[in-house]
């Protein structure tokens, strides 16, 4: 065991003095040494956030990754990934804030030339395209669900003369006990803490941030983020410390949204209760005239 | 021809002055021609009256044979010389001395860090926190002076390439 692990330790100092003969291009190595920049920004933020089991936390990922810097670069082509960029993403997602799947796939990752992450975001904001696409599957939506055509329809989402026909089958099928379209005025803006304080009162304030995680207006980055429009986070220390400290604020939103499915999905008066409680919140946006 | 090709008295010592010729022998052609002894006992002489006639005798050779019959011999060698901008006292001779006296090893600062790293492989795994800060800042510090060094690197084989080929003024040393 002793002579095996000798002889391996000379094949390795054999190995890296070959290396050392072997200078790469400058393109190379910027791209290379990118990724190792990234991946010590990485354990930086890491040891912040971690400080007393940071090593435990990243060892293995960091002996992997530190292995060999140079070949798995080589071995990619153009628009492919890098192994050892997959393996960093995979660390930020075990240590600070979960990733876009997409970014721990080594076949799409490339931190040397693209050091951006971007973030897993919930999927409570809602896109055209999702709104549409719910639109033409109402009778498969639950109760819960039909809460988002109804908001829909509120923020003007569903074209006028289909309004009826949507509103009457979902007031049939998901007991909205709400046989009435209401007249919403025209140029209004919720005032959310009215919102919330007209919900409080019959125990549905969850609500108010299920519809701001709609509107991507929660406050956090997690919930906020829009696919279609945002950028990716280019990676710094800073945006990774912050991202870190959004990601722990998200099982409360979490259970808070949870809380507001369940009310939708149980409580048989809560349609109601929350469209009066909306109305009454809105605000005109005209700005009344000076003396 | 008219110049006797004897050491004149007044310069060389009495013992030889009577008595010695001198003769150049130009080893890559095999000529072999009479010189005068004014102008054959001083290299430099040689050097300067014969630079029309052989264009590599500044840096060639010279060699005497012992006086033999009264005759030395002098035989010109053709040597290596440096190549291009090596003439000292020329426009380019400051490039030159400034490249010599340089302590770099002339490797992008990128690719030498890219290296050490690479050496450092996995101990890097058992870093401590302020230990990843330095190599983090030494990376940063690569990637500053390297992107300079490519930029000006790019820029002069950009010039090179698009510069249209000149004649020179001068057959540089060595050619």
């Amino acid at each position: 065991m002793e002579l095996a692990t000798q002889r391996q330790d000379l094949l390795e100092k054999a190995r890296l003095a070959l290396l050392r003969l072997n200078p790469p291009s400058y393109g190379f190595a910027d791209a290379a040494l990118t990724e190792v920049h990234v991946a010590l920004q990485v354990i930086s933020v890491v040891a912040k956030v971690h400080p007393k089991n940071y090593k435990k936390q990243v060892a293995k990922v960091l002996q992997e990754f530190f292995k060999d810097i140079r070949t798995p670069r080589m071995r990619q082509t153009d628009n492919q990934g890098c192994y050892n960029s997959a393996l960093i993403a995979r660390l930020i997602n075990d240590n600070l804030f979960h990733v876009d799947e997409f970014w721990l796939d080594e076949e799409c990752m490339d931190f040397g030339t693209d050091n951006t992450v971007q973030i897993e975001w919930m999927g409570y904001r809602i896109s055209w395209d999702e709104y549409d696409e719910m639109l033409s599957r109402l009778d498969e939506l639950s109760r819960a669900g039909s809460f988002t055509i109804m908001m829909g329809i509120l923020w003007g989402n569903v074209v006028p003369e289909s309004i009826k026909e949507v509103w009457n089958f979902c007031n049939e099928t998901y007991r909205w006990n709400l046989p009435e379209i209401p007249e919403i005025p025209n140029n209004c803006y919720i005032d959310i803490s009215r919102l919330k304080k007209g919900l409080r009162k019959h125990g549905l304030q969850s609500l108010a941030t299920l519809i701001e995680a709609f509107d991507g207006s929660t406050g956090n980055a997690f919930y906020d983020f829009d696919p279609e429009t945002w950028m990716p986070i280019t990676i710094s220390e800073n945006d990774l410390v912050v991202a870190h400290e959004a990601w722990l604020e998200v099982p409360k939103i979490r259970k808070i949204l949870d809380e507001a499915y369940d009310i939708l999905e149980t409580r048989s008066d809560v349609f109601p209760l929350f469209l009066e409680a909306y109305i009454k919140s809105l605000r005109s946006r005209e700005r009344k005239g000076k003396g | 021809m008219n110049e006797p090709t004897t050491t004149p008295t007044q310069e060389t010592p009495s013992i030889l002055v009577a008595t010695l010729t001198y003769m150049l022998n130009v080893q890559e052609t095999g000529q072999t021609f009479p010189l005068p002894a004014s102008i054959a006992t001083d290299d430099n002489l040689i050097k300067r009256s014969l630079a029309s006639v052989i264009p590599y005798i500044d840096t060639a050779k010279l060699e005497r044979s012992e006086p033999k019959d009264g005759v030395v011999t002098i035989t010109v060698t053709k040597t290596h010389a440096p190549k291009g901008a090596g003439k000292p006292g020329s426009s380019f001779s400051p490039v030159i001395t400034s490249l010599i006296a340089s302590e770099d090893d002339g490797m992008n600062a990128v690719i030498k860090t890219f290296l050490d790293v690479e050496q450092m492989g996995k101990q890097i795994a058992s870093y401590q926190p302020h230990q990843i800060l330095e190599l983090k800042k030494r990376i940063e510090t690569a990637f500053r002076s390297g992107e300079k060094q490519d930029t000006q690197f790019k820029a002069i084989v950009n010039a090179l390439t698009e510069t249209s080929p000149q004649a020179a003024r001068v057959v540089p040393v060595g050619f």
